[in-house]
């Protein structure tokens, strides 16, 4: 399997190196038959359409802002060079982090939030952009626009025509793809996937989603931004219509076309569309005489772009792949040699002293009262369980400790510090793990990734290492332990496979090895037990039994009332959102109250 | 014109505006509360709405008789957006979703300027007369037809919401489509009504504001961009609050564009922004539920 693989990867840089070539002699190959600029375009656009991907493929958000922040680099590019007299070589860097900040700052209140406010948040800056360089005559020149950009230059040598902007647009196309493919395949590309695939699920593995989602949108923005710059540098000019709303849809198009999970596809997006668009201006004037023939070019794309998502969701980059022959981009990492020095910890009995603290908690939906003054102490390294029948509350009251709910009133303390309150990210990161009731691992990463991502918050490499591709001996020191967390949990098997090719009961064990790997305090289980078979179960109260040797304290909720007896040292019940009774297995079992909860109340 | 006029005027405007953007920002919430859309195409309804009344009243057609088959025709495509469009990619996730109605305004408006040009087009008033004063401002005809009907709209949407099975079962699928389903409810079948739904109120709301404006086939963008505030407002979660939020929203974009002139697109991305800042405070404040999250998946 390791010969296929680097034949795959040696097979995609050959490809990789072929394409370069290609770049490179292109301008003679072409030279008195076609225009370079065409070209030119396409690298630029690239960049544009490299950044969409990235954000859609990556975060899974789509962004229609991307003509403006094209227009935001060029007229920073060219505001700053005009009116401030700087060097185009410090307007470039400038634009970027110009249009950075702007994404920043729009994409702060829309990532909080959850859904798609982007699509129509970035619609809106495409409206306010065009609408402010149009009414800022003064400082803009309005519609008419800008002329006298100056060009790069070194020393007394002018930096211009087609062959040179040709260059440095490729060149920054190639920066783009290696830094967009080194994140991808980084500590953040998995934050990343879990934050796509879900921010509940991404909050309880201690990943901010807003943090992240915020700063690959600036990112492509930033990278928006870069082209808008060289294009005012290129035409010495620039006027408020090629950054319409018109164009982010181009934009989104590439995109899509070339398929929005793969960054080359971008390229060959981009690519499509703008000779599409060419052929489109020689054609499309010989059936529709009139003004507005460049306007009729969007039914085209329209159609074009309904037929790639119902028809082909991936775009064309997959067909290329399978013609090329390559490898799957992001290749599952070779399983590393076991260090056996895993990361467990001396086994420690029940000390005594609290480490989880409930207090009065309640929560209230709208008029439904879920949870009602329920308090209780959980002591560190012990077993705790919480029984109740269906709507006792047991879920909400996991909700509200992990941070996916916050309480409507009452605190909640782990080891002297408040958790009520603090989004799912912070509780995590203060060493509270969990699962959930039906399994919720991330399908599409491999088992051992899935582990990775429970690990985010002991690593270290942010988006400057990641994109740089310096994080490779905390990446292998990571691989390793991760898989020994899975031999915890007898998984180590399975490591390469893809995490929603297993069997509903090892999804809940790479669950649980997941939240192991946040090395966690208290470990919540959400009815671990319920649908798996019997053997599972028993293996399953090996297992928490060995985590608790590990010295993590546990916290399950659980229908299977002769599993939790045999497992806890202490049971609360709950029954209608309030507690009824805690103690020991043998004193709950005796409760009067505790058997009229399940059994009904005996008429009185 | 004194400066109180002026803001009464603004006042008056923006209601009748707001009034516009709310059918819109009800086709919206409809839309997505029954099926998890955002539909980018929503203002697209009201241009073919305008457009064809237009046309139809200059070849001579009767004004109601316009009407009806104009919003006919908008329920039909909002039905057929759904048909051809939504329901082949339905098992697709929220992203792709969006990307199909991103696809559908486009079609639609290339297909609006293939079929009426680039030339704005004019509609007379529904009646003709001299402006009424209320309260200081002034306002046309037009306007109090604008908050009539929408008035009446409101009224026959509640109704058909509440006491009716059908709304009642549109609501449902809106809470839990799987529940619904296993109630006997065809949530396909539902997706296609709120669809024809947002077509028809589109198409209303663009017969209802040309005599005011005028048509173009470009005109559906913004108007939806502006529902979209309102439905925003209230997370897309509550009819008679959407209605509200548009009705304040037009207030304020008429207000500050009177006071600005030339931004007045630029107050709706700025109002948009403030309220998506509010909701995210107030998300964070309250935590979603996982079940919240799943519906929107």
């Amino acid at each position: 399997m390791n010969r296929l693989r680097l034949g795959g990867v040696t097979r995609s840089r050959l490809w990789a190196l072929g394409w370069v070539a290609v770049v490179i002699v292109l301008p003679w190959l072409i030279a008195g038959r076609l225009s370079l600029s065409i070209f030119l375009f396409i690298g630029l656009f690239s960049m544009l359409a490299v950044g969409l991907t990235l954000l859609g493929g990556a975060a899974g958000q789509i962004s229609l802002g991307q003509a403006a922040f094209y227009g935001i680099g060029a007229y920073i590019s060219a505001l700053t060079t005009l009116r401030l007299g700087l060097s185009p070589w410090a307007a470039l860097p400038l634009s970027a982090a110009g249009a950075a900040l702007v994404a920043f700052l729009i994409g702060a209140p829309i990532f909080m939030l959850r859904g798609h406010y982007l699509v129509l948040g970035t619609l809106g800056l495409n409206i306010i952009v065009d609408v402010f360089i149009r009414n800022f005559q003064d400082l803009t020149g309005g519609p008419t626009g800008l002329t006298g950009i100056p060009p790069f230059a070194i020393g007394e040598t002018v930096l211009g025509g087609d062959r040179v902007f040709y260059f440095a647009s490729w060149g920054l196309v190639a920066l783009a793809l290696w830094l967009g493919r080194n994140l991808i395949d980084s500590r953040i590309g998995r934050a990343l996937a879990a934050v796509r695939a879900s921010e509940v699920v991404a909050g309880t593995l201690a990943i901010d989603p807003a943090y992240y989602k915020g700063r690959v949108f600036a990112l492509s923005a930033a990278l928006a931004a870069l082209a808008g710059s060289l294009y005012v540098h290129y035409l010495s000019f620039v006027s408020p219509s090629p950054f319409a709303f018109e164009f982010s849809i181009s934009v989104l198009v590439m995109s899509v076309i070339g398929g929005i999970g793969h960054l080359p596809g971008a390229v060959l997006g981009a690519a499509v569309v703008t000779l599409l668009r060419e052929f489109l201006r020689d054609v499309m004037p010989r059936f529709f005489r009139g003004g507005a023939s460049a306007e009729y070019e969007i039914v085209v794309f329209g159609l074009l772009l309904a037929g790639v998502v119902v028809l082909a969701p991936g775009g064309a980059w997959p067909f290329v792949a399978r013609l090329l022959r390559l490898e799957p981009a992001r290749a599952i990492p070779p399983a590393p040699v076991p260090s056996g020095a895993g990361p467990r910890r001396p086994a420690s009995a029940p000390s005594g002293d609290v480490l989880l603290t409930v207090e009065a908690l309640e929560k209230r939906f709208g008029g439904l009262t879920a949870i009602q003054d329920l308090s209780f102490q959980v002591r560190r390294g012990e077993i705790y369980a919480v029984i109740g029948p269906n709507g006792a509350g047991k879920t909400t009251a996991f909700n509200l400790i992990s941070g996916v709910l916050h309480p409507t009133k009452g605190s909640i303390t782990l080891a002297g510090q408040r958790l009520d309150g603090l989004p799912a990210f912070r509780t995590a990161a203060l060493g509270v793990a969990r699962t959930f009731q039906t399994p919720r691992v991330f399908s599409e990463l491999s088992v051992l990734d899935n582990v990775l991502v429970g690990m985010h918050r002991h690593l270290r490499a942010g988006f400057g290492a990641s994109m740089l591709g310096l994080a490779g001996r905390e990446e292998d020191r990571a691989a390793s332990q991760a898989l020994e967390t899975l031999r915890q949990v007898g998984l180590a098997d399975h490591a390469a496979e893809p995490a929603g090719a297993l069997p509903f009961g090892r999804q809940r064990l790479l669950e649980a090895a997941r939240a192991l790997a946040l090395r966690p305090r208290l470990l919540l289980l959400d009815e671990p037990a319920s649908g798996l078979s019997a053997a599972e179960r028993a293996a399953l109260v090996t297992m928490i039994r060995d985590i608790r040797a590990t010295g993590v304290t546990v916290l399950l909720v659980e229908h299977d009332v002769r599993l939790v007896m045999g497992l806890a040292d202490r049971v609360l019940v709950l029954n209608h959102g309030e507690p009824i009774a805690e103690g020991t297995p043998a004193q709950i079992q005796r409760d009067p109250r505790v058997i009229g909860a399940y059994l009904g109340d005996e008429p009185s | 014109m004194t400066l109180e006029q002026q803001i009464a005027q603004f006042i008056a405007s923006g209601f009748v505006n707001g009034a516009i953007y709310a059918l819109l920002g009800l086709g919206l919430v409809v839309i997505h509360s029954v099926t998890r859309v955002v539909n980018v195409a929503q203002g697209e309804f009201a241009a073919l709405g305008a457009l064809l009344t237009a046309t139809l009243v200059a070849r001579g057609l009767p004004y109601p008789v316009a009407i009806a088959i104009a919003v006919a025709a908008s329920a039909a495509v909002g039905a057929g957006m759904h048909r051809l469009a939504i329901r082949p990619a339905r098992a697709a996730t929220a992203l792709t979703l969006l990307i199909v109605t991103i696809a559908a305004h486009l079609t639609l408006r290339g297909l609006l300027l293939i079929l009426w040009g680039t030339d704005p087009y004019s509609l007379p008033p529904f009646t003709a007369g001299p402006p009424l004063r209320v309260a200081g401002a002034v306002l046309n005809r037009q306007g109090l037809w604008v908050i009539g009907a929408v008035g009446v709209i409101l009224i026959a949407s509640y109704l058909f919401f509440t006491r009716t099975m059908h709304g009642r079962a549109l609501r449902a699928c809106a809470v839990n489509p799987t529940a619904a389903r296993l109630h006997g409810i065809n949530v396909e079948g539902m997706g296609l009504q709120a669809f024809t739904i947002a077509g028809a109120l589109g198409g209303i709301a663009g017969v209802l504001i040309t005599p005011l404006t005028l048509a173009a086939y470009d005109m559906g963008l913004i108007l939806g961009l502006k529902g979209f505030v309102g439905a925003v407002v209230v997370g897309f979660a509550s009819y008679p609050w959407t209605v509200a939020a548009c009705l304040a929203f037009g207030v304020v974009e008429s207000l500050g564009a009177g006071l600005v002139s030339g931004y007045r697109d630029a107050i709706a991305f700025g109002v948009l922004v403030a309220v998506l800042l509010a909701r995210a405070i107030a998300a964070a404040r309250e935590g979603t539920l996982v079940s919240e999250e799943r519906a929107q998946e």
